[in-house]
């Protein structure tokens, strides 16, 4: 038994030093003090008027509030540094806290290729429905986000609930949740209560985190506030997440994009504290750049994963739980330049540490909802699990006896010890490892053509856990009011 | 303004790390006590007399090597080596020292995809020229090797074809193969002819050469008689094993490490003695015997674990390492091909593997493919972003553009944006990103039409540097003397 050791039990990642960290944070302190944000909610005004904060104003719904690293800081040792997320059929799943990954979907993609047609055309209620159903039986999926949007709902001011009801009558897990408005955010919690069975068990151990974004640079519009006060006052979990675009809407220099994230994450930091302390409030940020030959957002290039996981280090040092981007691409189809891009991002993501990743799944810059996306990322995301377990260095794994009772030009097929330690390894399920005459006989399958078999045969077989009868009443009730209310 | 900062410590790029300091150590001191109470079998008598007379105890033909040999070794290592392409290009050079991570295809599969069927077949020697011309036109790709053992010449003179093809047509350093000392020697000729003579060669080496002894623990004749070459002539040396976890070697990550090292550190030990100084690299491709189809995996995950622990273990006792990427277990050019080969660039990259090797081996290292280099030379100019990192400093951190957009505003006319956009984002050559309706009306093309396309673009457009005349002379002279040499053994 060796003694004084330190040792790695997983691999370890950084992009920043805690001096680089510490000089992108002041430089978001001297933003926040120096310009400021926009904010265009009235509540928020006056919380912000009645603070330290600075408020220069056109209006009473519209002004312009710089805050002091003083208040900033205050509100920043309020702030869990662990959720736990229940799904609905109450298992306490997903642990929300520092470098553990936890995988899951993107939401509101408006297109996606028909599996019977191939045509592209727009999503809609079942097409949720069948990612929600590919997600509850892929087992390294999380947590799941629409992945498409319900694009034929009665009403765009409530598709939000029916995005929901899609979602749950088909998934178990726990969700992350887009909303029209605080109205909006507010019947999604209503609902989520009802399954959870009450209002302070959802508290506890929420069933969705609410995903809310500010517009950069530097802007909060109505909706957002208003949604993100609703959640600071309903302890209802919730992500800010500013989505820069490096060169357009944020600086050209990747440093300069986190700077300007930051600042617009600590604004909400402050405000969330205002009003009412402890809200468990998640760090995000899809930070990547426009491809300004292309016009691109782009979801596949490698400033997406660097700046990610940059963004991570920045958000483990704040003690702020992190909401992440991985698995998703510019490629306008599953092929090898979606399993590169996908590959990657989600690598990184992991390796950093992010607490959640999400977008797992988006293909055409995020434009374009894919059932395969979907299922090939299960794989990738089983490589990245395998990949963090890190290499034992213990006694059993250096096999130095073995080594030397093999001796030279024997072989280890055969010992015990390989018997005993091989199932350690990753088992691929869409990658293909037969001898090309196998292969042939098989079919000459390409990735492409498994992956197709195993998403129709996912549809085909698995079935979620069915909600129960009267509690679907009752939520399809909570989305029917809202509907009448805005007909 | 206070700019001024003091006390400052930046991660110049990331860092990854699989093990710390004390796992290293541990490591390495399982691989001295496997060398020193354990041995290898050196099937070579010279080697065995060489190694008896330096101090290690020889058994038959087990050699066993005692820890001062070892740090002997080490210590005669140079800290930095270069390798020179032959038309005098200094941007392409390779300087090994920590940090700097190099790429290139891998030697010897059977088989290739011929670039025009697109089937998979034998390999034949215009396969050399194609993949030397395209490795010569990559922005990515910086060594050459063949993908490929020639099919269509005598067996005996498939490496020395294979080099005097490549030669001419890649000034990138090829990491030659050979089978033993004649074609090694064949090799060696064209390239003190490019480079002037052997006073000059040994100045600025313009190739490496690459030996395999065998898992477990054996240095077969061949591998050992090929050092030996590469020592005497100033040849800077890969001595790597491919070992399979579980198969010739145990089961576990740090095992296949520890024996894998013992195994390189046997060539190591002798290269040193026979030449002190001479640049040596250790290796090699350690990764998981799939247990249904019972072959090496080139595309699993714990190939890029293991790799990149094998890469840390080098580093910290001072040795460049033989590094392994861009590979697949796939049959064709499908995601799978894409995302495999692109983890195992990745972490190539990360690691900081030295020089890394099988950028183009698919099929389990079964079929060559051009297709596979070309579409991982982007994902390596992709990980290359990455470890570049991320710049802080005042100009990057951006405060005063900030300031002046403003909320709601836009950086698209700012200066600097003008100033970076060029420089801080990287541009993709095979990744698209137009939008849909764009990527439609230029034809709907999944990337492995555009990997296609490019691979016959540059074969239609790229010429190579020109070599000496005395070179064409010169290989027409070796392989002449080459194919002599074939019929006088008959």
């Amino acid at each position: 038994m060796k003694m004084n050791q330190f040792v790695n039990t997983t691999p370890q990642f950084r992009v920043l030093s805690d001096d680089q960290i510490e000089r992108i944070y002041f430089s978001a302190l001297e933003v926040l003090e120096r310009v400021g944000a926009e904010i265009y909610n009235e509540e928020a005004l006056d919380l912000f008027r009645a603070s330290d904060a600075v408020v220069v104003g056109d209006s009473e719904a519209r002004g312009r509030v710089r805050v002091p690293p003083s208040m900033v800081e205050e509100a920043l040792n309020f702030y869990p540094s662990k959720i736990t997320l229940k799904g609905r059929n109450g298992e306490r799943s997903l642990f929300i806290q520092k470098d553990s990954a936890g995988f899951g979907t993107g939401s509101d993609l408006p297109f996606c290729y028909d599996r019977e047609t191939g045509e592209r055309r727009r999503t809609g209620y079942k097409d949720i429905g069948m990612a929600a159903k590919l997600v509850d039986a892929l087992p390294n999926y999380d947590f799941f986000m629409s992945h498409g949007i319900v694009g034929d709902a009665p009403n765009p001011q409530t598709y939000d609930r029916h995005q929901f009801m899609a979602m749950i009558e088909q998934c178990t897990k726990p969700m992350v949740l887009t909303s029209v408005d605080g109205e909006g955010l507010e019947d999604l919690w209503r609902m989520s209560c009802l399954i959870q069975g009450g209002e302070n068990e959802f508290r506890l151990n929420p069933m969705f985190v609410a995903y809310i974004e500010p517009i950069s640079p530097l802007k909060n519009d109505n909706s957002a506030v208003e949604k993100l006060l609703f959640a600071a006052e309903k302890g209802i979990p919730a992500m800010y997440t500013p989505c820069p675009s490096s060169g357009a809407t944020a600086p050209a220099t990747l440093a300069g994009m986190l700077v300007q994230s930051l600042a617009e994450t600590l604004l909400a930091v402050s405000l969330c504290h205002l009003k009412k302390p402890g809200m468990p409030l998640i760090m995000g940020g899809v930070t990547t750049l426009l491809d300004m030959r292309k016009s691109t957002y782009s979801y596949g290039a490698p400033e997406l994963a660097l700046a990610s996981a940059a963004n991570t280090d920045i958000s483990k040092w704040l003690n702020l739980l992190m909401f992440s981007t991985g698995g998703c691409t510019d490629a306008k189809v599953v092929d090898e330049q979606a399993a590169a891009e996908m590959t990657t991002n989600l690598f990184y993501a992991c390796l950093s540490g992010a607490s959640l990743i999400h977008d797992v799944g988006y293909i055409d810059s995020g434009t374009n909802a894919s059932l395969e996306s979907l299922v090939l990322n299960e794989e990738i995301m089983g490589m990245c699990r395998q990949f963090c377990k890190g290499i034992n260095t213990e006694e059993e794994y250096l096999a130095l006896d073995l080594i030397n009772e093999i001796g030279p030009g024997g072989e280890f097929v055969t010992t015990e010890h390989t018997f005993k330690h091989w199932k350690e390894w990753f088992l691929p399920q869409l990658q293909d490892r037969s001898d090309y005459e196998t292969w042939v006989n098989n079919g000459s399958k390409s990735m492409t053509d498994r992956i197709n078999e195993r998403t129709q045969h996912l549809l085909d077989t698995h079935e979620p856990e069915p909600l129960d009868e009267d509690l679907h009443k009752e939520l399809v009730e909570i989305m029917h009011r809202a509907d009448r209310r805005h007909s | 303004m206070n700019k001024t900062r003091v006390n400052l410590r930046e991660n110049r790029t990331p860092q990854f790390q699989v093990f710390s300091e004390d796992q290293k150590e541990t490591i390495f001191n399982g691989m001295i006590r496997t060398l020193e109470h354990t041995g290898a079998n050196v099937h070579h008598e010279e080697a065995r007399d060489l190694l008896a007379s330096n101090g290690c105890r020889i058994e038959g033909k087990r050699a066993f090597i005692p820890p001062h040999l070892v740090k002997k070794a080490l210590a005669s290592l140079p800290p930095v080596t270069e390798v020179f392409c032959w038309d005098g290009d200094r941007e392409k050079k390779i300087v090994i020292e920590r940090g700097r991570s190099y790429f290139g295809p891998g030697p010897t599969p059977p088989n290739f995809i011929d670039i025009h069927t697109l089937e998979r077949r034998p390999y034949l020697k215009e396969d050399a020229r194609i993949v030397s011309t395209v490795v010569d036109a990559l922005p990515n790709i910086d060594f050459c090797e063949s993908l490929g053992t020639v099919s269509d010449v005598h067996p005996d003179l498939a490496a020395s074809y294979e080099f005097a093809t490549m030669f001419p047509n890649t000034s990138k350093p090829i990491v030659a193969w050979s089978y033993g000392w004649d074609d090694s020697a064949d090799i060696h000729a064209i390239a003190v002819a490019e480079a002037g003579g052997q006073e000059a060669f040994e100045k600025r080496p313009n190739y490496v050469h690459y030996c395999e002894p065998l898992s477990p623990l054996v240095s077969t004749f061949e591998a050992v008689d090929k050092v030996i070459f590469a020592a005497r002539h100033g040849v800077p040396v890969v001595f790597t094993t491919c070992a399979l976890a579980g198969g010739t070697a145990p089961v576990t990550a740090a095992g296949i490490i520890v024996q894998t090292t013992a195994e390189s550190f046997l060539g190591l030990v002798l290269a040193q003695t026979i030449r002190p100084g001479l640049p040596f690299f250790m290796g090699g491709v350690l990764s998981v015997m799939d247990m249904n189809a019972m072959i090496l995996t080139y595309g699993a995950p714990e190939l890029c674990l293991i790799m990149a622990g094998a890469t840390e273990l080098a580093h910290y006792v001072g040795i460049p390492l033989w590094q392994t990427g861009g590979c697949t277990d796939s049959k064709c050019l499908d995601e799978q091909a894409a995302l495999e080969g692109a983890l195992s660039s990745y972490f190539s990259a990360l690691s900081g593997g030295d020089l890394c090797h099988d950028v183009g081996y698919t099929e389990s290292g079964m079929t060559g493919s051009i297709f596979q280099t070309v579409m991982m030379d982007e994902a390596i100019g992709y990980s290359r972003r990455i470890t570049r990192g991320i710049e802080v400093n005042e100009d990057t951190l951006a405060t005063d553009v900030i300031h002046n957009v403003g909320p709601d505003g836009h950086y698209l006319y700012e200066d600097h944006t003008m100033r970076h956009f060029k420089t801080e984002f990287w541009y993709p050559t095979l990744c698209d990103r137009r939008n849909y309706e764009e990527w439609e009306a230029a034809g709907a093309k999944p990337m492995r039409q555009r990997v296609i396309d490019r691979t016959h673009a540059i074969l239609g457009s790229h010429t190579p540097s020109a070599v000496r005349p005395e070179t064409v002379e010169a290989i027409r002279t070796v392989m002449d003397a080459a194919e002599e040499r074939i019929r006088n053994n008959l």
